[in-house]
């Protein structure tokens, strides 16, 4: 029973609020494309659910970079999911090897289309990253990632919220030619999240838990 | 110029034919909700001294004929069927017919069914159930309302057949049997009318099932077709509900079925609210008090 159930599990999690790696961390250098993918989600009872995204990003300059992402899972449960958004750098690092972060800002949006009905919803979304450099091009960072639902008087029974917060950290390796990293986020833990049948283990409590890896080409 | 479109370009094709090739694949919520699995019936009597014995000749499975409903692409299929009672007495029995949940097939509800059959007297009553389509041996696979009312109807066209009138019919629907359950209530286009119904940890509505589990105003057509929804089909039905739910059920929320309740305006009802009480109300409250409170309601309520 409760692997019939994982079904429900893996297309909730596709349209969970901020259920993916970010895009980019920094600012790309400028004119550089990336093109890569995310595979991770959150955990249900012991199993983490293989969520699938694609995106390319672009460094429009060297404090700004744009990017759009596809949900691959989520086209196979007739949705179309889009994200899209910029990232720019608010304040510059103190460097390899300091204490003092690299800080950047991002916003932009996902678009979800039902392919059944049309149905259609835009969820905006803004956070921060704070970014450190280590020798050997590591990254490690932290961050914040804020969902707004401006639909959420349509949720049923009132159940529904504006804001959806949701934490993250991780690292990433930058390589001359690949990007690779591995993100750990605590997903809206202004929620409790209910999948029929399974559990959905939490950090305190509430919320849910993410694990992702990302893995991306860069091209100059 | 060229070389920045190159990448996007490429990355867009990859994303787009990516995303055509899983769509071509029509995944959908409902192929793992509604689907049981193939496993052989098993009905045992039971010992004489079990107070929920039924007799070896009592126990009656059979065929039924679903039919086609062609407007919403559900073919015909054959389901496999049980009935706990005399057949010849479905002319003047009352008859209890239960709509299981979600499990691989009816063998895991048989002692619900053989109880609901000792319910005030040894075979007071007689029970129907049966297995949706794709679930234990019946043909499959189910695929949302139409296809489970297209079953449901050829459960009440065999009853019908055999002398029952809808004023000696309860439904009962569990958990899953509560989406079809309430459907047929709310709707009253099948071969009996139900004036008699009984909903045990239901449901609402799909799209506050699927919101649950998300977090966001999603739709749950988003996920599925199957678009159920109970609380607007009580909200039609006239006759008799009783709605049974542990306070403590974490796949049907309480705080979401209270809403089906509220919008019953039909001629009776009455609401068994269970502290302490999970998703399964017969195991968590007592076999006992379960089965008082079903035969309160089915023999006593007009």
């Amino acid at each position: 029973m409760k692997h019939k159930n994982l079904l429900l599990g893996l297309a909730a999690a596709a349209l969970l609020t901020g259920c993916n790696a970010a895009r980019v961390v920094a600012p790309l250098d400028a004119g550089e494309w990336r093109v890569g993918g995310a595979l991770g989600g959150p955990q249900i009872n012991t199993d983490r659910l293989p969520l699938i995204s694609v995106y390319t990003a672009h460094g429009a300059t060297e404090k700004r970079t744009d990017y759009v992402g596809l949900q691959v899972v989520s086209a196979a449960f007739q949705t179309l999911h889009l994200d899209a958004g910029s990232l720019r750098r608010v304040s510059s690092g103190g460097g390899v090897g300091s204490w003092k972060p690299e800080v950047n800002a991002f916003g932009g949006g996902t678009l979800l289309v039902g392919l059944r009905d049309g149905a259609t919803r835009i969820y905006p979304n803004a956070g921060l990253h704070t970014v450190w450099s280590l020798p050997l091009g590591f990254k490690p960072y932290a961050g914040t990632d804020l969902w707004l639902d401006p639909t959420y008087r349509l949720a049923e029974f009132s159940q529904g919220t504006l804001l959806h917060p949701n934490l993250h950290g991780g690292l990433r390796w930058i390589g001359k030619h690949l990007e690779a990293g591995v993100e750990a986020k605590w997903l809206n833990p202004t929620r409790t999240f209910m999948v029929p049948q399974q559990t959905v283990p939490t950090f305190m409590g509430t919320g849910a838990r993410g694990l992702y890896f990302t893995l991306a080409y860069r091209i100059p | 110029m060229t070389r920045y479109l190159n990448p996007l370009r490429n990355a867009a094709a990859a994303a787009a034919a990516t995303a055509l090739l899983l769509t071509s694949t029509g995944c959908d919520v409902d192929l793992a909700l509604l689907r049981g699995a193939p496993e052989p019936y098993n009905f045992p009597a039971g010992d004489p001294s079990d107070p929920y014995y039924v007799e070896p000749a009592n126990i009656h499975q059979m065929d039924l004929q679903s039919l086609a409903d062609a407007a919403n692409n559900v073919p015909a299929a054959t389901l496999k069927g049980l009935y706990v009672g005399n057949p010849a007495d479905i002319a003047t029995d009352t008859v209890i017919l239960y709509l299981h949940g979600n499990a691989n097939s009816m063998n895991a509800f048989w002692n619900a069914l053989r109880q609901m059959a000792n319910l005030g007297g040894h075979h007071r009553y007689g029970v129907m159930c049966y297995d949706y389509r794709g679930f234990g041996n019946s043909e499959g696979p189910s695929t949302g309302t139409a296809s489970m009312r297209q079953d449901l109807h050829a459960a009440l066209q065999w009853l019908k057949d055999r002398g029952l009138t809808s004023d000696r019919l309860v439904v009962f629907g569990n958990s899953l049997g509560t989406l079809p359950g309430a459907q047929e209530a709310g709707e009253q286009g099948g071969p009996l009318k139900i004036n008699k119904l009984v909903l045990e940890c239901p449901q609402s509505n799909s799209d506050a099932f699927f919101q649950d589990a998300v977090g966001l105003s999603v739709p749950s057509s988003l996920a599925t077709d199957y678009a159920f929804d109970v609380d607007g089909n009580m909200a039609r039905y006239p006759g008799a509900l009783l709605w049974m739910h542990g306070m403590d059920d974490d796949v049907a929320p309480i705080d979401n079925a209270k809403n089906l309740y509220a919008a019953h305006q039909g001629r009776f009802k009455r609401a068994h609210l269970l502290a302490g009480v999970g998703h399964n109300i017969r195991g968590g409250w007592g076999a006992q008090n379960w089965g008082d409170a079903i035969l309160d309601f089915v023999a006593r309520v007009d």
